[in-house]
């Protein structure tokens, strides 16, 4: 007797618990699906004529015409631009890292003079309207003979990305507890090594945010 | 292709660089003609005299592609062998010289078009060469003058000439000619014909007749209402309108085109998603038979060749906004050649600058681009590359019992067009009169002035 | 730069030689604050210095194109202040702002907790899912929210004529009504991604045993999130919502540019797009730093409004 009640009150939970979990799954697969129909909209119309993009939009194309990743490839010259996008980018980062992570960690962990003041510059520095900069920005380039080359873009890119990164990192370091430190301090680490420690804490933390 | 970048190539250009950094394409090339430009001034030509050295020209390319430019500027190398043309072309140029000429190292010849570019702004900045008292000596193969045989004259800035208008773009109202065949709709003859057939093609296929750019509202601007005030006003109108004179737009004329506007909107003529339609989008609907009139330049079936059906028959009118009886009006953009004030070589420029204005290079302009040059008595009866529209657009144009050209002093300002084709969308979508937009234009106007 | 890599290699050295305690840590300081002024210096060289240069022709008339200026003192601001489209792109920046803040957030935490919390199988499925979105360029996500939004071609007004909403569609970014709340959802489709794997990474961070103890304590799952999750992910949130505050305000014109550009009639201009039409359209490029000036202020001052209304005692675990 009493086991049946706590049976049903079993069933009744765990039905409840399945209810729940459905109605938690809708807004969610509406969200994917939200996501996913441009998307695949997207790469079906990669393989349609442009009047037939703007004849059928959403129609699958008559024929599977790849003609277009072609003329991608051979007149636009997709594969060397994407190269040269890699090499940016991945240059860009490791510049950005390499500037950036030292500086986020003297503005979140040091104490020194004009700490807050230059916080504030990083993040002005975001809010100053990029359009303005491009003028300039193409003579200080031509004075250093790094235009047209992918240094100096990678320059460019890397430097425009430096205050986003002091933003977020030293949001993450803020989060790191101070104990680490001290016992790193007490160990005798340089201030390099406690930064490497961070750091490799950071990287956990961020390989996983990655891996998910 | 013609607009497209009309804002967004600068910063599309520049994001992509910074965000993207694919850059890819080299717009720069320069062209093999002449050996190394040091030793060249030895064997001077015998026509070129002095003329030597690297020349460089810079030119947009858009909806008339570049094949001209090439050849022309081939046949200029081969004329003058000791020069060397160093070419910046393609449809973001302008952009991409910007540098160049505001740190006062411009090319020597700059054929003004495309987005980014301004008439106005380059005269405005002197960066242009006074070219009043050169054009004197220029001479047509025929050895007539130059400035006698425009179509449309040059514009003065102060009595002065630092533009030659090379290319006539035409304004006016696109159909598919075949599709009006067969459907028998009769190609609108003035306005009231045009409100007329506009009735018919609603009744008949449940579409809205008329379709435009909503993001670029000068299409409507210069391809309709230029020409309507233009035959109620004449060139005096059309330079009160562009210079934004006092009280230009409270005339009753021009109340009247407005109210025909507006009547044109409350009948349901309009598309109703125009108010987002950047060209490409609004020309694909024409393309696509959604709409039935479309006004653009006579680049159109150039721009569109690649999307247009076999069956689509290019139809074109001046824009139909005249009283019964008048003569069309064409109002033309014209594209000019200029040469930079710091022009390294001048002579060179000038060299080419004269070379270009010539009736054998106008022809194989209309071949290569279906549009014309701004010269007078071209003969393009019987040559078969030319199409059609424009082989009967020509004679029109030649015929001044139907077609009257008038002529904007120069072109009207960035600051002045833009308020006043913000108003216009809203007319244009319903959201005001023709009264609101009066009294807006106004407003524009005066703190132009 | 090279005065970077040269400073980072002295203070190597320096630190190898120096092996007392006391002399590190002030080394270190030392160092750092070189280290600091050198990365700032090439920063300034490749970033500020150029913005700033835009701040500085805020005095001038210059087309942008050409060589000449002329210096006029204040005769931009007057402009500035007597501009009456300037108030109604500022407004359209914090309806984007406001919008955006809230549909991201409210949308990215659901989303984290959910697939953190309720242990779903395809949890890594909707992960990789609702990040697609952000490895794209906002170019390309206009141009394709431009279709959707078509109001022949587009999802929307069909989608709404097939389940016999007719009289609900609309023109949406070719009306002055309907433009600017269209923008919202292309930023929130394209956002949401990013903001929803800092949720989680802070969500994970959370000690298993916090929950536990909750339960024992008898919370449900509301109150745990409320009690629990919210406090110990405040900084995520903090960052998050000042990273979509910034960027809003300095990066929705590209955007607007490819959508609507502006239009129609200026309903969906943003101080970003209109400083880009004065600047590059209308040959102002004067004005256009001027306004330039303009959103940096505002930037700066709706930021630290925020930091104050954010702040919250940190919470160590």
């Amino acid at each position: 007797m009493q086991t049946a009640t706590e049976q049903n009150k079993k069933t009744n939970q765990s039905f409840k618990h399945t209810l729940a979990r459905a109605g938690i799954r809708i807004p969610l697969i509406l969200w994917s699906i939200v996501v996913l129909y441009p998307l695949a909209w997207m790469i079906v119309g990669a393989f349609k004529s442009n009047a037939e993009i703007y004849a059928s939009p959403w129609g699958l194309p008559e024929t599977w015409n790849i003609q277009n990743f072609a003329d991608a490839w051979v007149n636009y010259e997709i594969g060397s631009a994407f190269l040269n996008s890699f090499l940016v980018t991945g240059g860009g980062t490791l510049l950005t890292i390499a500037l950036a992570l030292p500086t986020s960690y003297a503005l979140e962990r040091l104490r020194f003079y004009g700490r807050m003041p230059l916080y504030y510059m990083y993040i002005a520095a975001m809010l100053i309207p990029v359009v303005l900069g491009w003028i300039p920005l193409f003579f200080i380039l031509g004075n250093l003979n790094l235009l047209d080359s992918l240094l100096g873009l990678t320059i460019v890119y890397a430097v425009s990305q430096v205050p986003f990164s002091v933003f977020i990192l030293t949001g993450f370091m803020s989060s790191f507890p101070k104990e680490l430190e001290e016992s790193a301090a007490i160990d005798g680490l340089s201030p390099y090594g406690t930064l490497w420690k961070v750091v490799t804490l950071l990287r956990c933390r961020e390989s996983l945010r990655c891996r998910l | 292709m013609k607009y497209i970048h009309s804002s967004s190539k600068w910063w599309m250009l520049a994001s992509a660089a910074l965000l993207l950094a694919a850059c890819g394409d080299d717009t720069e090339e320069e062209a093999t003609g002449g050996d190394d430009p040091d030793d060249s001034a030895e064997n001077g030509g015998e026509e070129g005299g002095e003329i030597s050295g690297d020349l460089e020209i810079q030119y947009f390319v858009g909806g008339y592609g570049d094949s001209w430019w090439k050849e022309i500027i081939s046949d200029f190398e081969a004329e003058y062998p000791d020069v060397t043309v160093i070419e910046h072309a393609g449809p973001n140029i302008n952009d991409e010289m910007r540098t160049r000429w505001i740190s006062d190292d411009p090319p020597d010849v700059v054929y003004i078009d495309g987005a980014g570019s301004s008439e106005t702004q380059m005269i405005e900045d002197n960066q242009l060469m006074d070219l009043t008292d050169w054009l004197d000596d220029v001479e047509l193969e025929d050895g007539s003058a130059l400035l006698d045989n425009f179509i449309v004259e040059p514009n003065r800035h102060d009595g002065q000439i630092y533009t030659l208008p090379l290319v006539f773009d035409t304004w006016g109202t696109w159909y598919n000619a075949g599709h009006f065949e067969a459907e028998g709709y009769e190609v609108p003859t003035d306005f009231d014909h045009f409100m007329e057939v506009m009735g018919d093609v609603q009744a008949n296929e449940d579409i809205s007749p008329f379709v435009t750019t909503g993001q670029h509202p000068y299409y409507f601007l210069r391809g309709m209402l230029y020409p309507a005030f233009a035959s109620v006003g004449g060139d005096e109108l059309l330079a009160d309108i562009v210079t934004g004179a006092e009280g230009a737009w409270e005339t009753p004329e021009v109340v009247e085109i407005m109210e025909n506007v507006e009547q044109m909107q409350t009948e349901g003529f309009f598309d109703s998603g125009l108010g987002a339609f950047n060209h490409t989008q609004s020309q694909m609907n024409f393309i696509l038979g959604d709409n039935a009139f479309i006004p653009v330049g006579f680049w159109l079936p150039n721009e569109m060749a690649n999307d247009t059906p076999d069956d689509f028959e290019f139809g074109f009118i001046p824009s139909p906004m005249q009283a019964a009886g008048e003569p069309y009006r064409v109002v033309p953009d014209l594209r000019p050649l200029a040469i930079a004030e710091n022009a390294e070589n001048p002579d060179a420029a000038k060299a080419f600058v004269d070379f270009a204005f010539n009736r054998e290079y106008g022809e194989l302009f209309s071949e290569h681009t279906g549009a014309m040059v701004n010269i007078t008595d071209i003969d393009l009866d019987g040559n078969e590359n030319v199409p059609d529209y424009l082989i009967s657009a020509n004679e029109m144009i030649n015929d001044e019992s139907q077609v009257q050209i008038n002529q904007l002093p120069h072109p009207m300002s960035a600051d002045l067009e833009q308020p006043i084709s913000d108003a216009l969308v809203s007319l244009m979508t319903g959201n005001i009169g023709a009264a609101e937009f009066i009294e807006s234009a106004e407003a524009a106007a005066a703190s132009y002035r | 730069m090279t005065m970077h890599y040269i400073l980072l290699y002295i203070s190597v050295r320096f630190l190898k030689r120096g092996d007392h305690h006391g002399a590190t840590k002030k080394s270190a300081l030392l160092i750092f604050s070189l280290l600091y002024r050198s990365n700032a210096r090439s920063f300034y060289d490749f970033y500020d210095l150029p913005m700033l240069n835009g701040l500085y022709l805020s005095f001038f008339e210059w087309s942008g194109s050409a060589g000449g200026r002329t210096f006029i003192g204040l005769d931009n601001y007057v402009q500035l202040f007597n501009d009456s489209i300037i108030p109604r792109t500022i407004w359209h920046d914090y309806f984007l702002v406001i919008t955006k803040v809230f549909g991201i957030m409210i949308l990215a935490t659901f989303f984290a907790v959910a697939l953190t919390q309720l242990r779903l199988r395809e949890a890594p499925f909707y992960r990789v899912i609702f990040f697609f979105p952000n490895i794209m360029s906002v170019v390309v996500v206009g141009i394709l929210w431009s279709f959707i939004y078509n109001p022949s071609l587009g999802i929307v007004n069909s989608g709404l004529e097939a389940v016999g909403l007719e009289n609900w569609t609309q023109p949406w970014l070719g009306s002055e009504t309907w433009a600017l709340p269209s923008l919202v959802l292309p930023s929130v489709w394209a956002g949401i991604g990013l903001f929803m794997l800092m949720m989680m990474a802070g969500i994970l961070n959370v000690p298993k045993n916090t929950y536990e103890a909750a339960r024992i304590d008898g919370a449900n799952e509301w109150q745990q999130f409320w009690k629990v999750t919210m406090p110990l992910i405040w900084p995520q949130i903090k960052n998050s919502i000042l990273y979509i505050v910034i960027t809003t305000l300095n990066g929705s014109f590209i955007l607007v540019q490819v959508m609507t550009q502006g239009g129609p009639n200026n309903s969906t201009h943003v101080m970003g797009s209109y400083l880009y039409q004065q600047a590059f359209n209308q040959y102002n490029f004067g004005y256009g730093a001027t306004i330039g000036v303009m959103i940096l202020i505002l930037s700066l001052i709706t930021i630290m409004i925020l930091q104050f209304f954010l702040r919250r005692e940190k919470v160590e675990y």
